[in-house]
């Protein structure tokens, strides 16, 4: 029904745009063209009406580029996006373009799949240009020199509190935890018991392996561990002392201050985490700027958001996808997708985004945008986010990323639920990620 | 205790054990339903209780917006259907072929045959892409249909039931002067029939539920199936789960399906117990 009704208006709005088009072109002495059809996949990461947002963006950069029809293709979450584009890639039909989640780089690079961005760049006011999005969103856009990737639906995880709980245990609302110790005392004023000693309210819930290490990478950060081969993706050091003590420190929030439910953490730990925050089951909370909307509309208390607490120094890892350019394309299709990467990421596009979808804002220009300037004012905790940025450190960008962050998780895991010391389990991932990292020596 | 007393408790306790798992079966459903009428604000802690104080429908009109799912449900059912079409043939022939015609080399083209059954189907899905891609047939519901028109499991699961039929039923027919497919119309497939509706049932849930082959294969709503239309508002990897939307989004999915089940229960069920004869 709909939908055939649908392709007939648009296969007639297309003929009309080539008619417009090939008069335009008629009276300007040139011949008449088609515009170049791009295929665009992009994955959505999360839940609710994005993919409406995503047509409705997409139509209107068409409407206002009468040269080049952009196909928006809805293509699964990451990492059905990625097989799609892989699937495509290798079976011969690249798409033009492609949002995929950002650290998957190295897998396109190993499959020859995506073009350098630089010479792109450089035509459209280079450096200059590039410097505008935040400097830890490139971090992981980066690899042998060139930028490959764009940053587009990007997050980061955060520190919400709950400043109810706050005022109760006697601490000050206004002042969230600046480090790891000061996180583990204000956990045990936060952590309520009842009289049988069972725990009523938690202090702190950080899921920080879920089906990737994510929001462990943070701990890593702000530990100061260097944790991989940020140039060339090649090795990975999962057992320094660094990364010993940010998974001590774990273990020791959940038995020796016992302020964090124990027990490894999983994907149905990720997704009960922020569910735990706003039935006020837990007092602070590590989750991505993503729930932020979702806190603000459930919450039925003053909460605020903050930096991770730092370690050794302040940190956190960036996640979600960039825009990518497909290798093996004609030309003109490079050159039009570039328009397209470059109309979606102006400011204030980019912030209808942002606030349609509760992804961090990618530029600096773009918090000055008019619609983004009213979002702060309704959600001012958005600003934390992007402050934060400014600390963040680079996601684990590798080669066989997605294998490799797995045997990372499992590590965690062994160390939580104990079978394992946490030097013998991320000696055990060193050794397993090595030899997975062997051919690419 | 009368022999007579004990008889009935332990029918009770049968009872009461049997009814507690039908619960634990049938609770996920009855949790979708009733969250799916959950108030988009009621996401509290009676999240995990079944009683919904003030239902609403406004989760049921915001996921019927976030895809055109009478054009997905068409394309399911044609994709569903025609595959499912075209294997009963295939299927009865080849094991017809596999449990009574005699010609060289039938026992390994059986095994090789086989072989299909231990490859994972995620394996397949370059190559089947570039079946695809080459027959043109890319982003269409016969493309997504194509790579199940054969079925190992089929094939085998109805080559043991042919196995079966007593070979003086085929003799009689073949007195009565049918060719090979008058005898398979007549003699197998009616003595089949359990297995015909217990293999249908399967095709129908697996095509039903496929997601990643549909989506790698099809690029525009034009082709794709609802799973593909319940995916893209149901992730929640970078935000909270809105599970009252993905409650009511999974409802609209299933509920064909589910329908089809009810009014077909009795049928189904009496298909497994006429149990025809054996050999």
């Amino acid at each position: 029904m709909g939908g055939g009704g649908m392709a007939m208006v648009r296969r007639w709005t297309a003929l009309a745009a080539v008619a417009a088009v090939a008069v335009a072109l008629a009276q300007a002495g040139a011949g008449a063209q088609a515009p170049i059809a791009l295929r665009y996949y992009y994955p959505v990461g999360a839940s609710g009406p994005l993919n409406r947002l995503m047509t409705e963006m997409v139509n209107d950069f068409n409407a206002s580029h009468p040269g080049i029809r952009v196909e928006p293709v809805f293509a699964g979450n990451y990492v059905e996006a990625m097989a799609k584009a892989m699937t495509a890639v290798l079976g011969g039909t690249p798409p033009d373009l492609a949002v995929l989640d950002t650290p998957e780089l190295y897998s396109l690079l190993d499959r020859n799949a995506i073009i350098p961005l630089d010479d792109l760049i450089a035509q459209s006011g280079g450096a200059r240009w590039l410097d505008d999005f935040y400097g830890a969103l490139l971090l992981n856009a980066r690899a042998n020199g060139h930028v490959y990737s764009i940053p587009w639906q990007r997050s980061t995880p955060i520190f919400y509190y709950n400043k109810d709980m706050f005022r109760k245990a006697g601490l000050d609302p206004n002042r969230p935890p600046k480090n790891w110790t000061e996180l583990a005392a204000y956990g045990q004023k936060l952590t309520v018991r009842d009289a049988s000693d069972r725990v009523t309210q938690w202090g702190v819930e950080a899921p920080v392996a879920d089906t990737s290490p994510w929001v462990f990478q943070g701990f890593l950060i702000e530990a100061g561990a260097k944790y991989f081969d940020t140039e060339t993706g090649k090795w990975v050091k999962f057992n320094s002392p660094e990364a010993v003590s940010a998974l001590q420190f774990i273990l020791d929030l959940q038995r020796k201050y016992k302020v964090h439910p124990p027990g490894p953490t999983s994907k149905a730990f990720w997704d009960q985490v922020p569910q735990d925050f706003i039935q006020q089951k837990v007092a602070m909370i590590y989750s991505t700027t993503g729930n932020m909307t979702f806190i603000r509309t459930n919450a039925k208390f003053e909460w605020n958001a903050a930096f991770m607490p730092a370690g050794k120094r302040y940190g956190a890892p960036t996640g979600g996808g960039s825009f990518y350019i497909f290798n093996k394309i004609p030309q003109d299709h490079v050159q039009a997708a570039w328009t397209f990467i470059r109309w979606m990421t102006e400011p204030a596009q980019a912030a209808r985004w942002s606030i349609g979808s509760g992804y961090v804002p990618i530029r600096k220009t773009e918090l000055s945008a008019p619609a983004f300037a009213a979002y702060l004012k309704q959600v001012p905790q958005a600003l934390t986010a992007t402050l934060q940025l400014r600390v963040a450190g680079e996601q684990m960008t590798i080669h066989d990323v997605d294998q490799i962050g797995t045997i990372l998780v499992t590590a965690i895991q062994a160390a939580q639920s104990g079978r394992l010391s946490p030097q013998a389990a991320l000696d055990q991932a060193q050794r397993d990620a090595t030899a997975i990292l062997q051919k690419y020596q | 205790m009368t022999p007579r007393g004990s008889r009935q408790l332990v029918t009770a306790l049968w009872a009461l054990g049997v009814g507690a798992m039908a619960f634990v079966w049938v609770f996920p459903l009855l949790w979708a339903f009733s969250t799916s009428l959950r108030a988009p604000g009621q996401l509290g802690s009676q999240i995990a209780s079944l009683w919904v104080h003030h239902p609403t429908f406004a989760n049921f009109r915001e996921a019927w917006s976030d895809a055109p799912f009478l054009r997905l449900y068409y394309n399911t059912a044609v994709v569903v259907f025609g595959i499912l079409g075209v294997q009963l043939v295939t299927i009865t022939l080849a094991a017809y072929a596999f449990a009574r015609l005699q010609f060289p080399g039938r026992d390994l083209l059986f095994r090789l045959f086989l072989l299909q059954l231990m490859v994972a189907p995620s394996a397949l899905i370059l190559p089947n892409f570039v079946t695809i891609r080459a027959l043109g047939l890319l982003n269409t519901r016969l493309g997504i249909m194509i790579p199940y028109f054969a079925s190992a499991f089929g094939t085998f699961l109805l080559r043991q039931a042919f196995r079966s039929v007593p070979r003086d039923l085929e003799d009689a027919a073949a007195i009565d002067g049918c060719n090979s497919l008058q005898t398979i119309w007549h003699v197998f497939v009616p003595l089949a029939r359990p297995t015909l509706v217990a293999f249908s049932i399967v095709s129908i849930v697996y095509h039903y539920n496929e997601f990643l082959w549909p989506l790698i294969i099809t690029d525009t709503e034009r082709a794709r199936t609802v799973t593909v239309g319940l995916a893209s508002f149901t992730q929640s990897a970078e935000s909270g789960a809105q599970w009252n939307l993905i409650a009511a989004g999974t409802v609209i999915v299933i509920l064909p399906l589910l329908a089809v089940f009810v009014l077909f229960q009795r049928k189904f069920v009496e298909s497994f117990m006429y149990s025809g004869l054996k050999g």
